[in-house]
């Protein structure tokens, strides 16, 4: 077993883990939550199949992928939580 | 083999930290495994040799959505789902994961290619020159998300949130860590081009300064014209040069000079934005 094969495999781990708990959590903050793992768990999995060909240095293209992935996810998890506490002003859904 | 215990053992660690995070019934609880979470996972990224990676995510992914997941402090609850049939889902979908440990060495990845056209890229860090010259439709497009981001949150929430009472002492040292936040970041902004770093890193240290003057009662001027100006500086700045290029529309390769010009209105403005969101997702009345 070589190291980007265990990142594979506790990556996929982590997205079953949080996709269970976005299905089944009660909490809106925590299913954002979830989503968040589940999000990381897919950029290390890409970053993961990406290190197998390694060779001088490892590929960028999906370094620079993963890079303006977090972004973008920081910011949908922002807007989620301006709605999420407008849901929590307004009373119940 | 040192190595790969390291990584079993930081596999172990990740999916710990995970498992309380999603599962704890504190929600404070969760929020602090799941910044540990992020940390080790940029530690996993560095283990990959991806060190722009594991800074994007210890700044971004594990800081600032940490700390945006500390303000957001009402919650609102919806209807459990189905136990039973979303472990039934779980388990379909783990049969699809298993394949990726099937997976062969592939020849054909893409950094034969990138490392072919550095020379003409102008950016000797070859993700800064993926991020911004090979691949600049990305950025570009990202930095729209990030502006469609902020107006969705501007106009959910039109009042700015209320300054609270300033701690002096506070207010003293901030003066002086201020400027050492600034040119750390533009450190980072500056080293990209030869190393890890780069604008997303930059701005993302920008914000984090501007959030902790926020959160000792500073509060943004978000109606002031400068605000939205410098928060679509990045977007501005990928459309003005698009439009200089017109004939071959942001082809490369672009030069030098270019590509300085995009990093530093980018890192303004993903600065201002991650500042503003979080500033934004605290609510009115937000308890820190």
């Amino acid at each position: 077993m070589r190291s980007f094969e265990v990142f594979a495999l506790v990556s996929a781990l982590l997205f079953l883990l949080s996709l269970y708990a976005l299905l089944t959590r009660r909490n809106i903050l925590q299913r954002l939550l979830a989503l968040n793992v589940m999000g990381s768990a897919v950029f290390l999995l890409f970053g993961s199949i990406a290190f197998r060909n390694w060779r001088e240095f490892s590929d960028p293209v999906p370094q620079a992928i993963v890079i303006t992935g977090i972004v973008v996810a920081v910011s949908s998890t922002a807007f989620a939580l301006v709605l999420a506490a407008k849901i929590g002003k307004d009373g119940e859904p | 083999m040192t190595g790969l215990l390291f990584d079993l053992a930081l596999g172990v660690m990740l999916l710990g930290t995970a498992w309380g995070a999603l599962f704890s019934s504190d929600y404070l609880r969760s929020v602090v495994l799941f910044i540990v979470c992020g940390l080790l996972m940029s530690l996993a990224w560095a283990r990959l040799e991806a060190p722009d990676v594991a800074l994007a995510e210890a700044a971004i992914g594990a800081g600032l959505t940490g700390a945006l997941f500390l303000r957001a402090t009402k919650s609102p609850w919806i209807k459990p789902g189905l136990r039973l049939s979303a472990a039934l889902g779980v388990m379909a979908v783990a049969a699809v994961l298993l394949a990726i440990l099937g997976l062969s060495r592939d020849p054909n990845g893409l950094a034969a290619e990138v490392g072919g056209r550095l020379e003409e890229a102008g950016v000797a860090q070859p993700v800064t020159a993926v991020l911004l010259n090979i691949r600049a439709y990305d950025t570009w497009l990202e930095l729209a998300v990030l502006a469609a981001a902020l107006m969705g949150a501007l106009s959910l929430s039109p009042d700015p949130p209320k300054g609270r009472e300033r701690n002096l002492a506070v207010s003293h040292l901030l003066r002086m860590l201020a400027p050492l936040g600034v040119l750390t970041a533009g450190y980072f902004l500056w080293a990209g081009s030869y190393r890890a770093g780069g604008a997303f890193q930059a701005g993302a240290i920008l914000g984090a300064t501007g959030a902790v003057f926020l959160l000792n009662g500073r509060s943004l001027p978000q109606s002031a014209l400068a605000f939205r100006l410098v928060a679509l500086a990045g977007l501005s700045a990928f459309v003005a040069v698009a439009l200089a290029s017109l004939p071959s529309f942001l082809r490369l390769p672009l030069p030098n000079i270019t590509i300085v010009f995009l990093e530093l209105a980018a890192t303004v403005s993903i600065g201002l934005t991650l500042l503003a969101l979080f500033a934004l997702a605290g609510g009115r009345d937000a308890k820190l």
